[in-house]
């Protein structure tokens, strides 16, 4: 038997009504913030495993007006000269340049789609491969670059990473407070609920003492009826949660981009989330068992 | 069992309601206590319960000084003691069955057997055909019923009954006297208040008389209110 019948009419509080309810929108909320959490955090963890592994190198365009031919030698020439300093750098596995088409296509929104005018101005790109195992000397690089075509850029992404690393640690932070405030209300919540019950039933309570029962065993009546409606309300509210993330992440498929997050969890993230469920539980559990054993402690 | 050594009590400033009182009940024994109504009887099964502390003097209960028994001594000794409450006290939302099943609960035997037991008992004091009944919907003399079953089912050590014959017809009453008498065979040592003169007589047993009401009690010292001081053994 999960519960045993309990002596304590417990079940005719007018608690039960609602502390369902509350918990459920208590879960609700816990597993929303844990979610938004969790896909930062593994959004981050994307970015970072992404971008470890790239720098962008820039190459100016060469000054001056030339026939395009011409133009065309000079940054051929240069283009040679960085790949020259990239392959005798340690820890670089590989250097492509991005075709001036796919350079136009990124500075599109911006310069307009009108590619002959545009492009004497565009630099030359390169994606770099580097070994994440090696530390890439970059302020090294950077100068010998410099030194080999004036002007050359690395950029190892970490100022624009940087940002947005501190702004997912934000959202991140904000969702931990979201949970911590959810489990302290809902803590409060259920010693209140505890308290207010032991006074209802102070004479069954009174009765069971004197016929010998230890106050643990009062304890655990209160403790199964708290696990009844956490279980009740958290079931609830857990369920109301996945069909609210179930549905954000649908809207995110339909939308293509690198920057919107993809809801992506993995079996662990997910374990992760359904223990919200089971930490309420615990939770309330707890709580209602230590408000009990404190009050009946006092009592003499 | 139980000792009282100059046993006084008073509810807060109020007058005294028991004052002096000694007497000890030895293991085994069957004695019976009377007095006017507010004579104290509930008060004094009350400090044997451990409920209630003596104002003066010791109390011992099951071998055991009641002022020296901590939390968890005091549950145990309890478990060891059945109580028949004057008003009964059962579980009202609770059916008859569970009600008398509490006791077993406590001591941690459930099961079929148990289970069992407690329906034979039940049918035993004429309640078989209420198991599932609540206690609210049987009258005060099935209630009083359902309230002995709960206090012998565990074969208490100490079987405490206040008045517990106060709501039943004769015939009833000498079967719960019998029922008390076979649990007293048994080993368990039986203290009954009753003001019933009748059921005194019909089932002979040592009598422990308190005083009159406190009221009118006399402010002189007076000499300890039984009448049989250190309880005599059983016939
Ligand atoms: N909790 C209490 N607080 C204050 N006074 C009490 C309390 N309980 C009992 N009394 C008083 O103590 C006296 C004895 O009461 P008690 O219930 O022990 O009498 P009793 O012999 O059981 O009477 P009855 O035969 O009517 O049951 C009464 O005067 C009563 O008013
Ligand atoms: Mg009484």
């Amino acid at each position: 038997m999960l519960f045993a019948r309990p002596d304590i009419p417990l079940d005719q509080d007018a608690s039960v009504r609602f502390m369902p309810w509350l918990i459920a929108f208590m879960v609700f909320l816990a597993t929303l913030a844990l979610t938004s959490l969790l896909v930062v955090e593994s959004l981050v963890e994307r970015w970072d495993r992404g971008l470890r592994a790239e720098l962008t190198v820039q190459i100016p365009p060469p000054d001056g007006a030339a026939p395009p031919d011409v133009l065309q030698g000079l940054r051929q020439q240069r283009l040679d000269k960085v790949l020259n300093v990239l392959a005798a750098t340690p820890g670089v596995l590989e250097a492509q340049e991005l075709s001036q088409e796919a350079v136009g296509q990124l500075v599109e929104p911006w310069l307009g789609s009108n590619r002959a005018e545009v492009q004497a101005f565009l630099p030359n790109l390169l994606a770099v491969r580097i070994d994440p195992a090696e530390t890439l000397d970059l302020p090294a690089l950077q100068l010998a670059l410099d030194r080999a075509v004036g002007g050359t850029q690395v950029d190892d992404h970490k100022r624009w990473l940087g940002a947005l690393i501190r702004l997912a640690r934000s959202v991140e932070l904000g969702a931990l407070v979201v949970l911590g405030l959810v489990a302290m209300a809902g803590a409060a919540t259920v010693i209140f609920v505890t308290g207010a019950s032991l006074a209802i039933h102070h004479p069954v309570i009174e009765l069971l003492h004197l016929m010998g029962a230890e106050d643990r065993y009062i304890a655990r009546q209160f403790q199964d009826h708290a696990l009844r409606f956490s279980l009740r309300g958290g079931i609830l509210g857990f369920a109301a949660a996945v069909g609210v993330i179930a549905i954000f992440a649908y809207l995110g498929e339909q939308v293509e981009s690198a920057v919107i997050p993809r809801i992506e969890l993995g079996m662990f993230d997910w374990a992760i989330v359904a223990s919200v469920l089971l930490a309420t539980c615990l939770l309330a559990m707890v709580t209602a068992r230590c408000t009990v054993t404190r009050t009946l402690g006092t009592l003499q | 069992m139980v000792r009282l050594e100059q046993v006084s009590l008073r509810y807060g400033d109020g007058p005294f309601v028991l004052r002096n009182l000694s007497f000890s009940l030895d293991p085994g024994s069957f004695h019976y206590v009377t007095g006017a109504s507010g004579a104290g009887k509930t008060s004094l099964l009350r400090l044997i319960t451990l409920a209630q502390r003596p104002s003066a003097g010791r109390v011992a209960v099951l071998g055991r000084d009641s002022a020296s028994l901590n939390r968890h001594a005091r549950a145990e000794t309890r478990r060891r003691i059945g109580m028949v409450f004057q008003e009964f006290r059962l579980l009202d939302h609770q059916s008859v069955l569970d009600n008398v099943m509490l006791p077993m609960k406590l001591i941690g035997h459930t099961g079929p057997q148990v289970e069992h037991h407690v329906r034979e008992l039940l049918s035993w004091v004429g309640l078989g055909d209420a198991l599932e009944a609540l206690p609210p919907t049987l009258s005060g003399g099935q209630q009083q019923r359902v309230a002995i079953a709960r206090a012998v089912i565990s074969r208490p050590n100490l079987l405490l009954a206040d008045e517990p014959t106060g709501n039943v017809d004769d015939r009833i009453a000498a079967r719960l006297l019998y029922l008390f008498e076979e649990l007293n065979r048994l080993g368990t040592t039986v203290l009954i208040a009753t003001h019933n003169e009748h059921l005194i007589e019909q089932f002979k047993h040592p009598v422990i008389r308190l005083g009159e009401a406190p009221g009118r009690r006399a402010p002189a010292p007076a000499p300890p209110a039984a009448d049989r001081p250190e309880g005599r053994r059983e016939a």
